[in-house]
């Protein structure tokens, strides 16, 4: 048994039972059987709030309305237990399916709504419904269970049946969720965007799942009938609901073992403590919590991290498997991928704007562009994972145009995501394995070890993925791509994370599957990994294709350029040399030796910076280069793993954010973030720590500073324009008058004309006293407005010193285009 | 005139259900989590006003200010047990955490005060107004009255006060709230404390018509659910809106048959129009809203949160 903290589970249940059979006590046989009518109900119950992930809370009505068909089919028309069960194990699953079509897909807390309201509608309707169901008394002189004309005699046959009920239905439970359906479960709760996008159909899933819960308790409920004899509107009552959720967090929300063993244990705890049975019920509510708070997987959760399951030692010998699936005869120029005028909105921004594109057969193209530009937006839009406003996508000629994610994939065309969506818990080798459609379990492992293999990772196969250093999880995510044998391979940003080594020995693979015929479209801001792999290069711009042609073309071109390291902006004024003494004050913030990570995954190395009161800072850097990162570490979003961050000559590094802000640093976000719902004013107003009065007079003053908003003072600030809302952002950020302001990428997503709008305020800030730090991608104009600058690649400052050398130097084109 | 009159009940019951949905919605929006809760906590406002009258027996209006303290404490240790330990979860394990608080109340009740109904004192007295024939009691008139107050006064705190505004703007982004110095952990637990005032005054409002019992909390807690859900996810209008749509549908929908005795002879002794058929009646209604207007039927919400 590979499970070892279940078998020990089931033994344990097992003993007991041996015990309730020695006694011999038709009461305690009694309970014990009521115990595994709890079981199988809970088994059921794991079905859509384990594997599947979904709160329902429909089933203890499920159960109730298994037991009063089975009930009044027996009563009212002599069918025994047997006979029954196709209506009473089908009418909780037709109910099931009416009500998860139209409300399985909607959110969490919508989905418990409903399923909660259905439950309180069959409860009133087994009370009104007197001529049927005996109303609010119920119905009494049930039969006992009668199996082919047999009837089974209270006490211990009534008790095996039960559990031999369990045995048969906790079985049936592993064998569905075993193998290639758990992991298919798990890819879709931990990350449902790549369970569509390896094509697993996540609504199927979902409602595979409830209806198989409902069965459960549908068995379990015309058991229950039979072993009861009467029954009564209780059973459809929440409390049902109420003490199936607590056998299940408590036993644990996936494996039979542990929906076993919670029953046990919270139908007989009751019967142990008898002395105390006024406070049983108090007793569960206090147990549910502690376990909720303190054991979030339950019994079999905690045994299973005691007994951690022993690894199969050996990889399977790989299965060969021919990427892509159809050997390349076709000629290099056709289009494969054809994208025609795609556009998309997101309310007021236009992401994508008449986007045309074209991938050839075979070739590898590379997809390049500033934050916010829409590479992401362009490859969900062709995943299916969103709907462009218009525009056409034809994969070899086919219109794909809006169709579902998991169709799109089983179109051909795989992807990987920007950040890793694989299940920790699950080896890389099932985590690769899954994404084979229609094999059985040993076929899809032997071709996975083919795939892993391809990308360098089989070494690792039998690792579970939350153990893996960054490189290793994007092999492997890309191995599972593959699997799809797709003849399209969507990557986003593959080699962020990776080391040099890494880069250059990922770049050869992926260049040997191209030159095997399979065409890949991949989105990078590491431009020396990029020229190593592309063919051709395309670079978009708010939202459209500015350039495309070779990379040396795209990299030289003057739109690419602009579009990277920014205009000259009409007011650039030649830097200011700060006076001599500045340098040798106390600086205002000093980072130092600062480390942050993102799991295993390095975002900042070994940071030094320095900033003297009353300077003006910038930090440069293409996306991902760490610059926001900086700037979260700075203000303690994200606590650094080492290092230290002082401001003002003490240590801020363990304050929490809230203090660092009131100790007199000015945080201004990347993407504005204001409050959305508070008025101008007020989004000005909460971020003022002085009085009334000063709070006015400093209102005012921003007013001053930004007239746009004093116009609109009393909007809410979601009505404002974008450049209106930055101005809001940065006036909130000056409100408590800092003596260090983090600005972080105010141009995004702004005009020209805006950006210098809003950089031109900077000398005017700096002019009051405040330091500041701006973080810009749009280079040129930052350094024109900052005393000195530090220039960030791939998390390691690459170059510090006065802003007017550096913007002569190659260093700053160099961090953002490549050499 | 009888229409009149079914307005001014529906008015009354809107008001004290009002409450429970704002308690319900505000700590939605300030932790992105169901308080599932909140129906029991209704329950121990109700029982919490009988225990202070038995111990000082005044009226109930001078009770209300002691319920209100009691109950935000308590909310405080319900955010303390049942939220800050879980707050990096996923959202359903608040949802369970707080049916867990909700079943330890149940039982609580029931073992301090017994499973019969109990009435908590009256607000004022157990005088009426008539006007023609419309009948306005004073404990009806006192409810709507101390609902207005309260949800002015919690205009008055949102709106008017540095307290509150930073209160919106930690349920509307916590990260950047955070940023700007707001205390967000501290102003999370105040909105606890606030939102279960609310639900805890609600309770005394309406153990007097509808005494108490410990298993009341279910019910008022799917209607602020309800209320919630069908007047927009997350907003606060919509939230006082729908209340007072369940209120009218609860007073309106069982006196059709008075108010259309044509009906009557239609029925044909079909229990179309009982209490139970009403409630049938309205959570049909709202599976059908679920499934055509998931948003709310009063248009987007403000803020979807998981």
């Amino acid at each position: 048994m590979k499970r070892r903290a279940d078998a020990i589970l089931l033994l344990a249940v097992v003993c007991y039972g041996a015990y309730a059979f020695a006694t011999g006590s038709s009461y305690t046989l009694r309970v014990f059987s009521v115990a595994g009518i709890y079981a199988l109900m809970a088994i059921g119950y794991q079905f859509i709030f384990g594997q599947a992930g979904a709160l329902a809370l429909s089933q203890g009505t499920f159960l109730g309305i298994g037991a009063y068909t089975s009930g009044i089919l027996a009563l009212r028309f002599g069918l025994p237990f047997d006979a029954a069960l196709p209506f009473s194990v089908g009418l909780p699953v037709l109910l099931a399916l009416l009500v998860a079509v139209p409300v399985l897909h909607l959110r969490t807390h919508y989905f418990a709504l409903a399923t909660l309201i259905v439950g309180q509608m069959a409860l009133l309707v087994a009370t009104e419904w007197q001529d049927l169901t005996g109303g609010a008394n119920g119905l009494g002189g049930i039969d006992g269970i009668s199996l082919a004309g047999f009837l089974i005699r209270p006490g211990w046959p009534l008790a095996a049946a039960v559990w031999s009920a369990v045995a048969l239905g906790g079985s049936l439970a592993a064998w569905l969720t075993r193998g290639r359906a758990g992991h298919a479960y798990a890819v879709l709760r931990d990350h449902p965007a790549a369970a569509a996008a390896i094509g697993l159909d996540a609504a199927r899933l979902r409602l595979f799942a409830f209806l198989l819960s409902a069965a459960f308790a549908g068995f379990a409920g015309s058991i229950y009938v039979h072993v009861i004899r009467v029954i009564s509107p209780d059973v459809l009552g929440f409390p049902l609901m109420v003490t199936c959720l607590t056998i299940v967090m408590i036993g644990g929300r996936f494996g039979i073992a542990g929906a076993i063993a919670g029953a046990v244990l919270v139908i007989e705890l009751p019967e142990w403590f008898r002395p105390l049975r006024q406070y049983y019920l108090l007793a569960y509510g206090v147990i549910l919590l502690a376990v909720v708070i303190a054991a979030p997987g339950g019994l079999i959760g905690a045994l299973r991290l005691l007994l951690p399951d022993r690894r199969d030692p050996l990889p399977p010998a790989a299965i060969p498997l021919s990427l892509p699936a159809i050997a390349r005869a076709s000629d290099a120029s056709d289009a494969l991928l054809d994208i025609a005028g795609l556009s998309r909105r997101f309310g007021g921004v236009r992401a994508l704007d008449g986007v045309s594109l074209t991938v050839r057969a075979g070739e590898v193209l590379g997809l390049i562009g500033p934050n916010g530009s829409g590479k992401t937006t362009l490859l969900d839009c062709v995943t299916g994972l969103a709907a462009p406003d218009h525009g056409h996508i034809r994969l070899a000629g086919i219109d794909i145009t809006g169709l579902r994610a998991d169709r799109v994939a089983h179109a051909g065309i795989a992807r990987t995501f920007q950040n890793v969506a694989l299940v920790d818990a699950m080896t890389a080798l099932d985590s690769v394995a899954i994404a084979r459609p229609g094999r059985d379990l040993a076929t899809a492992r032997g071709e996975a070890m083919t795939l892993l293999d391809r990308v360098g990772a089989a070494d690792i196969a039998m690792h579970p993925c939350g153990g893996l250093a960054g490189g290793s999880r994007r092999r492997v995510e890309i191995a599972r791509a593959l699997a799809l044998q797709p003849r399209l391979l969507l990557l986003d940003e593959p080699a962020a994370g990776l080391n040099e080594t890494e880069q250059a020995d990922l770049a050869r693979r992926l260049r040997d599957l191209s030159r095997d015929g399979m065409a890949m479209l991949v989105i990078e801001h590491d431009m020396a990994f990029l020229a190593r792999l592309v063919d051709r290069m395309a670079c978009l711009d708010g939202g459209r294709l500015i350039a495309e042609g070779s990379p040396a073309a795209v990299r030289g071109d003057a739109r690419v350029i602009e579009a990277y390291l920014g205009s000259k902006g009409h007011s650039s004024r030649p830097p200011q040399p700060m006076g001599a003494g500045i340098a040798v004050r106390r600086p205002i913030l000093s980072v130092h030796a600062l480390e942050v990570r993102y799991g295993d995954l390095v975002a900042l190395h070994g940071i030094d910076l320095d900033i003297q009161p009353g300077q003006a800072v910038a930090l440069l850097g293409a996306n991902g280069a760490g610059k926001t990162t900086l700037m979260k570490a700075i203000i303690g979003l994200l606590p650094p793993a080492a290092g230290d961050i002082r401001f003002d000559g003490a240590s801020i590094a363990t304050l929490s954010p809230s203090r660092r802000a009131r100790k007199g640093i000015g945080y201004c976000p990347e993407g504005r973030r204001v409050f959305p719902g508070l008025s101008v004013t007020e989004n000005l107003a909460v971020a003022c720590w002085g009085s009334a009065a000063q709070r006015q007079h400093k209102i005012n003053e921003m007013f001053a500073m930004f007239p746009a908003l004093a116009a609109r003072r009393h909007s809410p600030a979601w009505q404002l324009s974008g450049g209106e809302q930055q101005m809001l952002a940065i006036g909130r950020s000056l409100m408590n008058a800092p003596r260090l302001l983090l600005l972080d990428e105010p141009s995004l997503g702004l005009s020209p004309r805006l950006t210098d709008e809003v950089i031109d305020r900077i000398p005017g800030i700096v002019a009051t006293g405040t330091a500041v730090l701006l973080a810009e991608q749009n280079a040129t104009r930052a350094l024109g407005v900052c005393d000195t600058a530090y220039v960030l690649v791939g998390g390691v400052v690459t170059a510090h010193g006065p802003a007017a050398e550096l913007a002569t130097s190659d260093d700053v084109r160099a961090a953002f285009l490549g050499v | 005139m009888f229409a009149l009159q079914l307005l001014f009940n529906a008015i009354v019951l809107g008001a004290a259900y009002a409450l429970v949905a704002l308690g319900f919605v505000l700590v939605l929006n300030a932790t992105g989590a169901v308080n599932f809760s909140q129906g029991d906590l209704v329950m121990v406002g109700g029982y919490a006003g009988l225990a202070l009258f038995t111990w000082y027996p005044a009226p109930g209006i001078l009770l209300l200010p002691l319920v209100l303290l009691g109950m935000a404490a308590l909310g405080l240790l319900v955010a303390l047990t049942a939220y800050f330990p879980l707050r990096r979860r996923p959202p359903e394990t608040v949802f369970i955490s707080t049916i867990a608080i909700g079943i330890i109340l149940q039982n609580g009740a029931n073992l301090l005060f017994g499973p019969e109904p109990k009435r908590a004192p009256a607000l004022l007295g157990e005088g009426e107004i008539r006007v023609g024939t419309l009948v306005f009691g004073l404990q009806s008139i006192a409810i709507v009255a101390v609902a207005a107050g309260l949800i002015a006064g919690l205009h008055i705190l949102f709106s008017h006060t540095q307290f509150g505004r930073r209160l919106r703007a930690t349920a509307q982004d916590r990260e950047v709230a955070s940023a700007i110095g707001i205390p967000v952990d501290f102003m999370v637990a105040a909105t606890f404390a606030v939102g279960v005032a609310l639900a805890g005054v609600a309770g005394l409002l309406l153990a007097r018509g509808f005494f108490v019992t410990p298993t009341d909390g279910a019910n008022y807690m799917l209607k602020a659910y309800v209320a919630v859900t069908i007047g927009g996810w997350g907003s606060i209008p919509g939230a006082v809106v729908g209340a007072g749509l369940i209120a009218l549908f609860e007073v309106v929908y069982p006196a059709l048959p008075a108010l259309f005795p044509a009906l009557v002879p239609a029925l044909d002794g079909l229990p179309l129009f009982s209490q139970n058929a009403s409630v049938i009646v309205l959570d049909a209604l709202i599976l059908l809203i679920l499934v055509f207007r998931p948003q709310g039927i009063l248009g987007a919400a403000t803020k979807a949160r998981a």
